[in-house]
């Protein structure tokens, strides 16, 4: 009887709120994330359907893109090095960041406030500005390393060579293993501690807790972070833009960037192999998410702040010392320096005495006279600021009916806003421009495309950061809001919007970084009149103008720092934890 | 059996800051005894039971085993947590989750590889079978309760025959209830295999109810180490009579011996007491009186011809169930005292109170 009154009260309460204005609010963000994430996919996935429509022969339907490409030796070349790409790039970054993980939570390693800094590191180097500092780095005909190797050791023998497949492992692993450094970190202290303490207690060795205890334990952490690396790795567009087009080492991004700027372009098998690399993404983020669950049924959190016993590594220590400072040497060291090197060279040259006359400040003022760059630097600011403004109030409010109604059906809800986490950038592009092209409206080839663009590709963020501090917060604050009489509008705007702001600030700062740095959805979006910095970055390298590009990025990234470090500075006063 | 000499421990921080733990302890602890550290959070109770496991380093001292020296700051000595053969049950109970409960309680013996696969599965299932675990020998650890995951961590604690059997607040993560069963199942455990355990809580009653010994810590040094009896009856200090139950305080003025050993005429304010002390006192010095609230005897007939007998009136009452908590106000003081439910005299009654001079103990210094 009493669980029936209570049954029926609710459904009475609930009866009452489904007239509330607050579902307009509710209505119109469900429209907006709904549009964002699905109306572009359902284009992409149409158009690779279609033949190319050509002036006077209008696009129709047609196997043809599927059965082409499925029958193609090129593409299974095409599978086999994107999937070879991506683990062995997922893999080097694994191995890098477990031990650097390792070595900082569990043992007495020196040197460990450098792993934090390193860890910025992926956020403030746009991502083509990492490449294009390798390639000066070890290029057979231009790297320094080589041509300092050549010289020292009076040969003409190439020692290092980022244009072949290890190379764009190599490029690629090192700077994603700050990555795979905050997943495994964020694993080995979410495991109990006593777990491995108690099977030393048993009498087992240091060998046989490792093999037997943390090892197996961390697995689930270990596979969810490779799958995660790798979908990264398979998605990314800078690295094999830059390191495999010219050698003819195609995978899956750059080839759909070269049958869109092939003449004519071919949307359709673009499209086709979009929704190849969706698959492929698909079914890593799937997997990963089952791995990640087990992962917490592994994970234990003891009831005791005992921070677990770091290892004396004796002697080791130097060793493992050395390997942080090398690591920092490859990940920050040298490409900032050769970048610098090269941004103050009126004419692309290898580091010397002679070299060293010749250092100017022309590339900066230059750069500074290029056409365009105020516009750029103008779109970038504007563009990052209000992605990251419309994502985090957007998903605030869906994160919020995610998590604190009972409306069925909202796990898809949940689902829609996280699905372009799976869609590459450059996927993102795609299915944008075919969309908006064919919709028509205007809208191709202005701002407005790349914030719809940014928005789409950052909301996944925005649900993270917006999710994770709701289900920190009580819902009897809320509650108790209501019981004293507030309305949704003033408990969302006077409660949950104020204890939710450490999580919003973090995650806005974050997606004004990164919407800075984006280039692979901006790189088929832009036009003259829409360009943002990470484009002109882009038009740099196409036109071989590496001193000029050296210059803008010296300048980009010294921004990004200082924003960065203003961005910490001002968010502790709030209690941001970290950005 | 134990020795602990002269230890000094210190404890990092989650911030990573140290603080002192530990300060100059020595306890000893003979063969098949229960033992326990008792105090509160940041007493260094754990750190003390952590560095006779190894599992941290103290800053200097002395642990003996068995005659067997485990660690000395002196001679240099640190034997590998792992060669120390101490079985230990973790707060968390560390129950591994990728192993079934045999798996689980069979790592120790197949770690050290000694015995057949035959001698391991027998011993096992009888470790097993003592903590009535046997039918789920082949669950899958995460699938167990919490009672049971708390039983299987000592399964696998004592399935080696360890010299020393280590507890960390074993009991502190299961419901009321269960604790409260889980108390007499290790009693029972522990007395039939007279493993010399060394156990850690905050809990009083636990400590009182599980114990051969007590040891109560605060602020890194022993306190006072006894019986439970003599630790519950015979306080040392303010802080042991406060921290294990509860206890009336009233100020007071040694009068004079009285005619029997140990005991003492005490001026207090509602009127002079006769008091237990072990420590010869002097006449004038300021004391503290401690009476538990359950040996507060009331009645509503004045008792005649018995010592430490006042009147007061009933302040107000809390009815427990097993019990009736009153206060009673008498010459300016208010006293606790815990009753049988069936006095029912009505809140602004006078009353009668009666004080036991055995149960009414004297410690030093004033209140």
């Amino acid at each position: 009887m009493a669980a029936l009154d209570h049954a029926s009260q609710s459904s009475h309460r609930e009866a009452r709120t489904a007239f509330d204005p607050q579902w307009g609010i509710i209505g119109l963000c469900l429209v907006v994330v709904a549009w964002l994430a699905l109306v572009p996919l359902a284009f992409l996935l149409w158009q690779s359907f279609l033949t190319p429509g050509v002036a006077d022969t209008p696009a129709a339907f047609t196997w043809l893109n599927y059965a082409k490409v499925y029958t193609s030796v090129e593409t299974f070349r095409l599978l086999g090095n994107s999937l070879a790409f991506a683990a062995g790039a997922a893999a080097l970054s694994l191995a890098i960041g477990t031990a650097l993980a390792w070595m900082n939570e569990r043992t007495n390693t020196p040197f460990k406030s450098l792993i934090y800094a390193l860890s910025v590191v992926p956020l403030v180097i746009p991502g083509i500005l990492f490449v294009a500092a390798w390639i000066m780095l070890a290029s057979p005909k231009i790297g320094v390393l080589n041509l300092l190797l050549q010289r020292a050791f009076g040969t003409d023998r190439v020692f290092f060579d980022v244009y072949t497949l290890p190379g764009m492992m190599w490029v690629d692993g090192i700077q994603h293993a700050p990555v795979a450094f905050l997943l495994m970190s964020a694993a080995l202290r979410s495991m109990d501690p006593s777990l491995e303490e108690s099977a030393l207690m048993s009498g087992a060795s240091m060998f046989q807790v490792a093999r037997r205890i943390t090892l197996k334990l961390a697995f689930p952490a270990l596979a969810a972070s490779f799958l995660i690396l790798f979908v990264r790795s398979i998605e990314s567009f800078e690295n094999p833009a830059l390191l495999g087009l010219p050698v003819g080492i195609q995978v899956f991004t750059s080839s759909i960037y070269e049958a869109l700027h092939a003449y004519p372009s071919d949307v359709g098998l673009a499209s086709t192999y979009a929704i190849t690399l969706l698959v492929i993404t698909s079914g890593g983020i799937f997997w990963q998410s089952r791995l990640a669950t087990q992962g917490t049924r592994y994970a234990t959190v003891s009831g005791k702040a005992f921070r677990p016993r770091t290892m004396d590594l004796g002697r080791w220590r130097y060793a493992a010392g050395a390997f942080f400072l090398v690591y920092a040497a490859l990940v920050i060291g040298l490409p900032f320096l050769v970048l610098v090197w090269s941004s103050l060279q009126r004419f692309y040259s290898v580091p010397s005495l002679a070299a060293l006359q010749n250092v100017s400040l022309y590339n900066y003022a230059a750069v500074l006279d290029y056409p365009n760059i105020g516009t750029a630097v103008w779109n970038s600011i504007v563009l990052s600021l209000s992605t990251a403004t419309a994502v985090m109030a957007l998903t605030a409010v869906i994160a919020w009916l995610v998590l604190r109604t009972r409306i069925p059906g909202r796990w898809i809800l949940d689902n829609v806003v996280s699905l372009p986490m799976v869609m590459p950038g450059l996927v993102i592009g795609l299915a944008i421009m075919i969309c908006y092209l064919a919709l028509g409206g205007g809208i191709y080839g202005t701002v407005w495309i790349l914030l719809i663009a940014y928005m789409t590709r950052f909301l996944p963020y925005g649900m993270r950061f917006n999710s994770a501090s709701l289900l920190q917060l009580h819902k009897e604050l809320e509650e108790s809001a209501a019981l004293s009489g507030a309305d949704w509008l003033t408990t969302f705007r006077r409660v949950v919007l104020p204890l939710l702001k450490p999580g919003l600030i973090a995650g806005w700062i974050y997606i004004v970084i990164v919407s800075i740095r984006e280039l692979s959805s901006s790189v088929l979006l832009y036009s003259p009149d829409s360009q943002v910095l990470s484009v002109v970055l882009w038009e740099l390298w196409q036109n071989g103008q590496y001193v000029q590009l050296s210059a803008l990025g010296v300048m980009m990234m010294a921004a990004l720092f200082v924003f960065v470090l203003a961005a910490q500075a001002f968010g502790r006063r709030f209690g941001v934890r970290d950005v | 059996m134990l020795s602990v000499r002269a230890l000094n421990t210190e404890y990092r921080t989650g911030r990573g800051a140290t603080l002192r733990a530990a300060r100059d302890l020595a306890f000893e602890v003979e063969k098949g005894k229960f033992f326990t550290l008792l105090g509160p959070s940041g007493c260094g109770k754990t750190t003390t039971l952590r560095s006779i496991a190894g599992l941290e380093r103290p800053l200097s001292g002395e642990i003996a085993v068995n005659g067997r020296v485990v660690y000395s700051s002196e001679r240099n000595i640190f034997v590998a947590l792992n060669k120390r053969n101490f079985g230990m049950v973790f707060q968390s109970y560390a129950i591994w989750p990728h192993m079934t409960v045999f798996e689980n309680a069979a790592f120790p013996l197949e770690v050290r590889g000694s015995l057949a696969r035959k001698a391991v599965r027998d011993k096992v299932m009888a470790v097993l079978s003592a903590v009535a675990l046997e039918d789920l020998a082949e669950r899958e650890a995460t699938k167990l309760s919490g009672g049971q995951q708390q039983r299987l961590a000592l399964a696998r604690a004592i399935v080696m025959e360890p010299e020393l059997l280590l507890l960390d607040e074993p009991l502190s993560n299961l419901d009321a209830k269960l604790r409260e069963r889980m108390r007499f199942e290790l009693k029972r455990l522990q007395r039939e295999l007279g493993l010399t355990t060394i156990y850690v809580t905050h809990d009083q009653a636990e400590a009182l109810a599980l114990s051969h010994e007590i040891a109560v810590m605060n602020e890194g040094r022993i306190v006072q180490i006894g019986s439970p009896r003599t630790i519950y009856e015979r306080p040392r200090d303010r802080f042991v009579a406060e921290f294990i139950g509860n206890s009336n305080f009233l100020d007071g003025v040694v009068a004079g011996a009285d005619n029997r050993a140990g005991f003492w005429r005490v001026r207090a304010k509602v009127r002079e007491l006769v008091a237990f002390s072990d420590a010869p006192l002097q006449q004038g010095a300021p004391v503290t009186l401690s009476i538990r609230p359950e040996n507060v005897e009331l009645s509503e007939i004045a008792p005649e011809g018995e010592a430490n007998v006042f009147a007061g009136t009933v302040d107000s009452k809390v009815f427990q169930g097993d019990f009736v908590d009153f206060q009673v106000a008498a010459g300016g003081i208010v006293l606790l005292a815990r009753a049988h439910p069936s006095l029912r005299t009505p809140v602004g009654d006078a009353i009668h109170v009666r004080i036991d001079p055995e149960k009414c103990v004297v410690l030093p210094g004033p209140a």
